[in-house]
This record gives C-alpha cells, sequence and structure tokens, in this order.
C-alpha cells in the first residue's frame, strides 16, 4: 500500500487513439514540485484493456458510461461489479489523502460519479476532487450544475473549474480559491514556468502509440463566430518557442518517446513564438539521430506572414500533420466568420504545405449563416483546384452541417434574425432565407459525393446516420437534444 | 410532472386491460375499449428520477382474445401500440422502439412498441434529467442502427426544393 498526498486518475470514456492522457501527468508535477506527493493511475486505459478480453462486457459498460443508459435494467450489475473492482484496485495499491478525478469530457461523468460514491462508501476520509472541461455538460459556457450537485451530496469535497495547475495548489495549501468549489478561475498568463508533465507512472509500453501531448498555447487569436474557445479563454496566452522545444527535447529524452501532439486550438498563433520553437527543432533535428515529430491544429496564414523559411523550418522541425479550419471556399463566408484569411493566404498555405510535405487535415462547414449556392460552387471548386495537393490532403471533414451553438458570437450577434425551430441543427436565418435545414444537407450530401470523385478520403459512416436521424426528428417536429456520437474521441476535442 | 401516452388500441372483445405504473406506484388501471388513437395525460406527483414507467397488459386471453381467418392471419386483436411517450416536454418517439417488452412467460421481446401479450413494457429512466437522458437514447440508438439507407435519405432530401447542380466552369 502506498501512502500519498494525492492520487490523480483518468476515468472511461475518452478514446484516446491509445495515446495517454496528459491531465494526470501535469497535475503531478505541479503538486510534487510543491512538496506533495502524487501518484497516477490511468483508469481511462485500464477501461480500454477490457475490449481485448471481455469486448461484450466492454460494450455494454462503454455504452452505459458514455450514454449514460442501459435498457436491460438486469446489466446494471455488470456496471456495479465494475465499479467496485476498480475501487478496490485503487484502494489496494493506494492510500491517498485527495483523490483528484480528471473528467475530460462530460462522457466521462457517469462512471466519475459512480466511482466516486464507491470510494466514498469505502473509505470516506479520502477527500475527492473533480476537476476538467467535463464538469460542465452542455458546451463550455455552461454551469457547474453537476458538480454543485455532487458537492451538495457529498459525494466529492471540491471541484476545479478550468485550469488546474495553480488551483489544485492553492486547494492543497489553503482549501479555497478562485475557481476551487466556484466558476471564478484565473486565467494562468504565465506559461513558461509550468513544471514539464512527470509521466513516471506511466508504462508506456501500455500503450499502442507512444506520442506525449504538450500545450503551447491556451484560447486564440481568432474570434470565429461559429467557435466558443474564446469566450471561455478570455485570453490568448502562450509560451516561448524555446519553452516548447524545451519540453519537447527534455521530455523525449526522458521518456525515450519521439512523437509529440499539441492540444492547442492553434500553434501558430504568435509567429514569433512559433519561429523560435520551428528553428531550435529544427537545428535539433539535424544535429540528433533520433528526430522528433509533432502534429496538431493551425490557422491559416500567407506567405507574408508564415514565410518560406518559416515552411522549410517546419517541415525540419519534424511536423508531420496539421488540421486546419479552411471552413469555406467563399471569402464572404469565411468574412462573415472572421477566419480573417483570403483565397490567396489558403492557397499559399496548402502550396506550401504540398511543398514542404506536410499533410494537411481539411475541416469543412457546410451551410453557414449567409452560404449561397454559389458560395457552395466556390467550396467545391477550390477543392477541385487543390485535388493537385491530395498527396498531401489525407483527409476531409466536412462535420453535419451548420449548427448554432449557445454562447457563440454568431447566436449573439444574429439572434434577432435567427430562429432555432427546436434544434442546433435546424435554424433558419431571416437574410438568407432559402437556407433551411433540408438545403444544408442537400449541400451537404454533395459535398461528400463531390469529395469521393475528386479522390478525396472522407470518413463519415455516423455522420450521415447523425443527420438522417436529424432529419426525422425535424420533419416529426421534436426537439434537438442530440449533437454528435463522437465527443469522446480525443482527436475531436479543441482544448485539454 | 404530466406524463402522457398515445397508444393506438386495438379493442377486440372489449379492449385490453392495461395498468401503468411509475416506479412501482400504479397510476393508471382500465381497459381501453375506444378503438384508434387514445391519449392518456397523467399527472404524476413526485416522479422521482431516475426510475421507470412500466405499461403492463394483463388478462388476455390467447386463445380467444385475437381473431384470426382460416390460415391464421389476425383479423383483430387485444392489444395496443405505444405512439408516443411525453415525459413533460420531452417526447419518445423513434425511441420506443430501444425498449423491452417481458411476456409473462418469461420471454422478452425487442424492437417492438406492439402490446400484443400479456406482460409488461419496461422503460428505465437511468438519469435524473429526462433530456440528457433522451439525448442518450438517441445516441445508442445512432451506434447501434445498422438499417441505414443513404440512398433513401439522399432520394427524400432532393425530392422537395430546387435541384442542387454542380457546376465547375
Amino acid at each position: 500500500m502506498i501512502n500519498t498526498d494525492l492520487l490523480i486518475v483518468t476515468v472511461p470514456v475518452t478514446d484516446t487513439g491509445g495515446k495517454p492522457l496528459q491531465a494526470p501527468a501535469v497535475l503531478k508535477g505541479v503538486a510534487e514540485k510543491n512538496g506533495y506527493s502524487a501518484r497516477t493511475m490511468d483508469l481511462n486505459h485500464e477501461f480500454h484493456k477490457l475490449s481485448k478480453t471481455n469486448k461484450k462486457e466492454y460494450d455494454s459498460l462503454k455504452n452505459y458510461f458514455m450514454l449514460g443508459t442501459m435498457l436491460d435494467i438486469k446489466d446494471y450489475k455488470l456496471v456495479d461489479r465494475y465499479i467496485d473492482k476498480v475501487a478496490n484496485e485503487v484502494l489496494e495499491q493506494f492510500q491517498p489523502k485527495y483523490l483528484a478525478v480528471s473528467v475530460f469530457t462530460y462522457l466521462c461523468q457517469k462512471f466519475s460519479e459512480l466511482f466516486a460514491q464507491k470510494i466514498k462508501d469505502k473509505n470516506p476520509k479520502i477527500k475527492i476532487i473533480f476537476g476538467g472541461m467535463g464538469l460542465q455538460s452542455q458546451g463550455i459556457k455552461s454551469d457547474f450544475e453537476w458538480p454543485e450537485k455532487l458537492k451538495s451530496a457529498n459525494t466529492i469535497d471540491h471541484y476545479i473549474a478550468s485550469e488546474g495547475e495553480v488551483a489544485l495548489v492553492r486547494l492543497l495549501k489553503h482549501g479555497k480559491g478562485p475557481g476551487i468549489d466556484n466558476p471564478d478561475w484565473e486565467q494562468q498568463k504565465e506559461l513558461d514556468s509550468l513544471v514539464y508533465p512527470d509521466y513516471s507512472d506511466y508504462d508506456f509500453n501500455e500503450y499502442g502509440t507512444k506520442t506525449l501531448m504538450i500545450t503551447g498555447s491556451r484560447g486564440c487569436v481568432r474570434k470565429c463566430s461559429f467557435c466558443d474557445i474564446h469566450v471561455h479563454w478570455k485570453q490568448f496566452v502562450f509560451r516561448s518557442g524555446r519553452s516548447i522545444a524545451d519540453e519537447m527535447i527534455s521530455q523525449s529524452q526522458k521518456y525515450g518517446i519521439f512523437r509529440f501532439q499539441f492540444t492547442d486550438s492553434l500553434i501558430n498563433g504568435s509567429m514569433k513564438a512559433y519561429r523560435e520553437f520551428v528553428e531550435i527543432m529544427s537545428d535539433y533535428n539535424k544535429n540528433h539521430p533520433a528526430k522528433i515529430t509533432w502534429r496538431g491544429q493551425m490557422i491559416v496564414r500567407g506567405i507574408r506572414s508564415m514565410t518560406k523559411n518559416d515552411w522549410v523550418l517546419t517541415r525540419e522541425s519534424g511536423a508531420v500533420s496539421f488540421d486546419i479550419g479552411i471552413e469555406s471556399g467563399s471569402e464572404s463566408v469565411r468574412d462573415h466568420m472572421k477566419k480573417r484569411f483570403s483565397n490567396l493566404d489558403m492557397d499559399e498555405f496548402i502550396e506550401q504545405a504540398f511543398i514542404n510535405k506536410v499533410p494537411c487535415r481539411l475541416l469543412l462547414i457546410v451551410g453557414y449563416l449567409n452560404e449561397t449556392r454559389e458560395d457552395f460552387q466556390q467550396t467545391l471548386n477550390m477543392l477541385k483546384k487543390y485535388k493537385k495537393y491530395q498527396s498531401m490532403i489525407p483527409e476531409v471533414f466536412p462535420g453535419t452541417t451548420m449548427s448554432i451553438l449557445p454562447g457563440t458570437t454568431v447566436w449573439e450577434d444574429h439572434k434577432n434574425d435567427l430562429s432555432l425551430n427546436g434544434g442546433e441543427n435546424f435554424w433558419t436565418y431571416a437574410k438568407n432565407p432559402t437556407l433551411d435545414f433540408r438545403e444544408r444537407l442537400k449541400r451537404r450530401i454533395v459535398l461528400a459525393e463531390e469529395c469521393r470523385k475528386l479522390g478525396y478520403k472522407i470518413d463519415e459512416e455516423n455522420g450521415m446516420k447523425l443527420m438522417d436521424f436529424l432529419w426525422k426528428i425535424q420533419i416529426q417536429k421534436q426537439q434537438q437534444s442530440i449533437t454528435d456520437i463522437e465527443t469522446n474521441v480525443l482527436s475531436d476535442q479543441k482544448y485539454s | 410532472m404530466i406524463i402522457s401516452f398515445i397508444l393506438d388500441v386495438h379493442n377486440y372483445r372489449g379492449g385490453p386491460n392495461i395498468k401503468i405504473s411509475v416506479n412501482d406506484l400504479c397510476v393508471f388501471d382500465k381497459q381501453l375499449k375506444k378503438k384508434g388513437i387514445n391519449q392518456l395525460d397523467l399527472d404524476v406527483n413526485d416522479f422521482k428520477l431516475p426510475g421507470k414507467i412500466v405499461i403492463e397488459q394483463y388478462g388476455k386471453n390467447m386463445n380467444k382474445d385475437t381473431k384470426v381467418n382460416p390460415v391464421g392471419g389476425i383479423l383483430d386483436d387485444k392489444g395496443v401500440s405505444i405512439l408516443s411517450v411525453k415525459l413533460g416536454q420531452c417526447e419518445l418517439k423513434y425511441e420506443i422502439y430501444l425498449f423491452k417488452f417481458y411476456k409473462q412467460d418469461g420471454e422478452i421481446l425487442q424492437n417492438i412498441n406492439y402490446l400484443g401479450y400479456n406482460g409488461s413494457f419496461v422503460i428505465p429512466i437511468d438519469d435524473e434529467n429526462v433530456n440528457k437522458w433522451k439525448q442518450s437514447l438517441q445516441k445508442y440508438m445512432l451506434k447501434t442502427i445498422d438499417d441505414f439507407d443513404y440512398n433513401k435519405f439522399k432520394q427524400e432530401i432532393f425530392s422537395e426544393g430546387p435541384n442542387l447542380v454542380v457546376n465547375y466552369d
């Protein structure tokens, strides 16, 4: 039995693609730097291992943990048995004063709640802390109703809203502070001084993909109308290129892992920091046999902003894949979205990615508020134009159709002209009245078919099913309650 | 909370005896005599969630209460189809097919909304928030659905309104 001040665990269900989650390692590093002993356990990974030994039980439990429903009452025994087993395994190994549960998305809520109840039943002395973006159920602007309820019921002792590094230490030291049991969290402005994530409790041989997560910035430099990232992160804060490069080099040497994935909403928000980062990493990779590679999300920048030399350094620094929010081939639509890049910028960006052999996955939005058929045709024209770069465009992600999220500027700025009609996907816009849900679906279907004809990979089995389902809900004049079905996939998350 | 049921009644030999229980408390128990659509609006006080709703048919004589022709085809029956269940503002339609019907003899029937035997149709609500629960059901449905027909969907979408012509000129 290991006595420790803090035990930090991940919980099911997050599909990490075989990668270890970062949060426990980050918090362990911070806690130990402040004089507390800390250990980590990846209960999410342990859960996924069950799929190899008992697929049927795994599927039943996964559906329950993710979707919160078990259609056959008899199967509830399975859940209780599993939670009990996990709680016993945790308590057989550790005797923590505090148990911190990293609730990565709302799809981790069901397990977290049952797990906390079980731990409290077995050892009420252990203080339980919940943290993570999954504390909020309905988007990042929603309230903290769920952890408040758990706290009132004494299922948990504390919760931490948003960033955990400073708040966790304050909680351990003082038991209170901004963002501790209240939503008034303070955004950390200085990221360079953060300690590196401590993965010493992780057995990397257990993971399918040996990749480490890394965070270079929080927030975004853009305020895209359809997105709520800038609503949550009050300010775009970023690390120096030197600091990011130092972490990559140090962590790769410490753990023997050379693949990194950025958790940032964008890597090239500050070109000064980005340039410094790629210069250092390019130099490092030239002089070391074990090359470091990395991937992440970028914003489009034209050649004047992200120069040819930046692109060469990008390649040499180890960039192997970017996700790019192109959204539309129409400047008029992108202007309305506040994407702030021209067609020329986009052409230059894709061309440079092609020349420098950095694959880009393109993210699109079909049926944005002001999108006309001419605008839509421009998106198709763009895809046709970029066919020549296809070897560096491994996939196109068109999502479903444009949905209006509460808290986004598109809603706040245009709500007088928008009717939601019972669902985020069912909206109509008075200034573009022919663009109803049927019209958006037409464009979405055509887009997918044209992508395939042009030779792009587009994986959307679940997407089409979802759209068919939404369509049926709309024609029955029912309320839309479902907006996605793959929220548990790590690569779909926009923040860590 | 008002719980509403829209039921399509087959009233052969007087109609089905239907009992509805909410969290094991009987809130409705009657023979439904009127053929066709029947709407039941039940005011259920203190409906604690998570919980369950059970719709039970009882007293059906399987030898007498189904009218069949000489070759076994059903001409009329005593039974009920559940078309809609509404919990406050949260309405279930497609989701009804997810639940199970436990026949009195122990057999479990799935993917149906018709109560043609004596037994219980069970709706387990395993969340405090019915809207969140419905979302879970829909996600579950989408993940397990295997009869999605892309061509039918496309045909339906393009059946009305102006056609969408692609022109790369």
